[in-house]
């Protein structure tokens, strides 16, 4: 009952929204100016019945996961280290400011001068995950009760039991919040940088084609697309820490 | 066995353990008692080597000597079942589960598929034991085991602890010195 109450809500949301730009659409009067969400949706399915349309995706998408992929063990890597030494977190904590504070658009041509470009989209989204990622893993390395590691230390538990009994469960729900926040984050910067570096069979330059070309409806369905991307990227990881909570995470001392 | 020799430790700016000297025998069932405050669980984390002395040092006859120890509070993992919490010094493989299984029934646990969330203070308490008990080691140290427990728990307990750590030494932190005088071989009394 809750859920469909839920959904009603969800549903009667979208509806407004949908009728606000359609209102909006109508008011302007131009399809090259504002095209309707009827005229995006059916340009949108006209899309995706190309091939064309999933290789695009699935090559931003590649790229963008490539850059979450490769941030994962490398913020894992530096919590561990910023944790458990003062001159290592010290080292590394104006860096994560900055990678914090710093425009990703300044990022972005940046590298376009450090980099070759097909490695552009991958990087942004390693630059904003990776941040995240550390501060969050960090807090989970942190959060770990010291009654639980003397209690290991005493019985001379193995870094990897520790790792896997003690240390694992208490990241987990940190690493999965992190990685639920910081995927729509990568995507949007990814996108960004493909747009801003042209790199061919991307989204980004379909984006980039379709301002360039004058195609409002292409413009706002490929719009469309990265929206349920994101969607769909946070719903399965949504599904992923419902089950991991599940399985009991909490790595409190009983 | 176990040797402490002008033991002293701070918290404070307060001297929690003075000077201490202390010899223990090889085997044995040796009990500590003493009002609240007085150290008590102070030595048996030094004697863990869980904090160092600000003072002398605490010696062994063997080098490395394997330690096993319960805990005040029991200081179990929330994500694992009874069973598995016990067979986690035991290495944590499938194998060494019956062994653990086999030590909570000793300890009166039946249910060991439960989690440390769905069991009574009590039964954590005697998980604890278990766990301190699964490991061959040479010193076994209980702190307040009997705290949480009725008396035929208690019993039970002491049998088990006695028969399970007949070739160690074990040193408890006992707050009633009436049992303590009961079940040890030997009693310290701290001030």
């Amino acid at each position: 009952m809750k859920a469909l109450k839920k959904l009603t809500l969800a549903l009667a949301s979208a509806t407004f929204w949908l009728l606000l730009w359609f209102g909006a659409s109508m008011a302007v009067g131009n399809p090259l100016i504002l095209p309707s969400p009827i005229a995006t949706f059916a340009r949108l399915a006209e899309l995706s019945l190309e091939s064309e349309f999933w290789k695009t995706v699935g090559s931003s998408l590649l790229r963008v996961v490539v850059g979450i992929a490769i941030a994962i063990p490398f913020s894992a890597l530096f919590a561990w280290l910023c944790s458990s030494s003062k001159i290592a977190d010290a080292l590394l904590s104006p860096a994560v400011t900055l990678m914090k504070s710093v425009p990703v658009v300044s990022f972005i041509l940046i590298a376009i001068f450090l980099f070759d470009r097909s490695i552009i989209p991958s990087a942004i989204a390693f630059m904003m995950v990776f941040p995240v990622l550390y501060e969050n893993i960090r807090e989970g390395i942190i959060s770990v009760p010291r009654e639980l590691l003397e209690m290991a230390r005493v019985f001379r538990l193995s870094f990897p039991l520790k790792l896997k009994r003690i240390y694992a469960p208490a990241i987990a729900p940190y690493f999965f919040a992190a990685v639920t926040a910081s995927v729509g984050l990568a995507l949007k910067a990814g996108i960004a940088a493909e747009v801003i570096a042209y790199i061919p069979t991307s989204i980004g330059k379909k984006l980039s084609d379709a301002k360039s070309y004058m195609e409002p409806a292409d413009l706002l369905a490929w719009t469309a697309a990265i929206l349920i991307i994101g969607l769909l990227l946070e719903y399965l990881l949504r599904i992923t820490l419902k089950r991991t909570q599940r399985r009991r995470t909490n790595v409190k001392a009983d | 066995m176990l040797r402490l020799i002008n033991l002293s430790k701070e918290y404070d700016d307060k001297n929690v353990i003075d000077n201490l000297t202390l010899e223990f025998p090889q085997v044995g069932f040796v009990a500590i008692c003493g009002p609240s405050g007085c150290g008590k669980t102070t030595l048996l984390n030094l004697i863990a080597q869980l904090t160092k002395p600000d003072g002398g040092r605490v010696a062994f006859d063997i080098p490395n000597p394997k330690i096993s120890m319960s805990f005040q509070e029991p200081r179990l993992l929330a994500t694992r079942t009874a069973a598995e919490n016990v067979n986690l010094v035991l290495g944590d493989k499938k194998a060494t589960l019956p062994q653990a299984e086999e030590l909570l029934y000793e300890l009166g646990i039946t249910d060991t598929l439960l989690y440390p969330d769905e069991l009574s203070g009590g039964m954590k308490a005697r998980i604890s034991i278990a766990r301190a008990l699964a490991l061959k080691a040479d010193l076994y140290l209980f702190d307040e085991p009997f705290a949480n427990l009725d008396k035929e728990n208690v019993l039970l307990c002491t049998e088990v602890i006695k028969k399970c750590t007949s070739n160690a030494l074990t040193v408890a932190v006992i707050h009633d010195t009436s049992l303590a005088e009961r079940i040890a071989d030997k009693v310290i009394f701290l001030k």
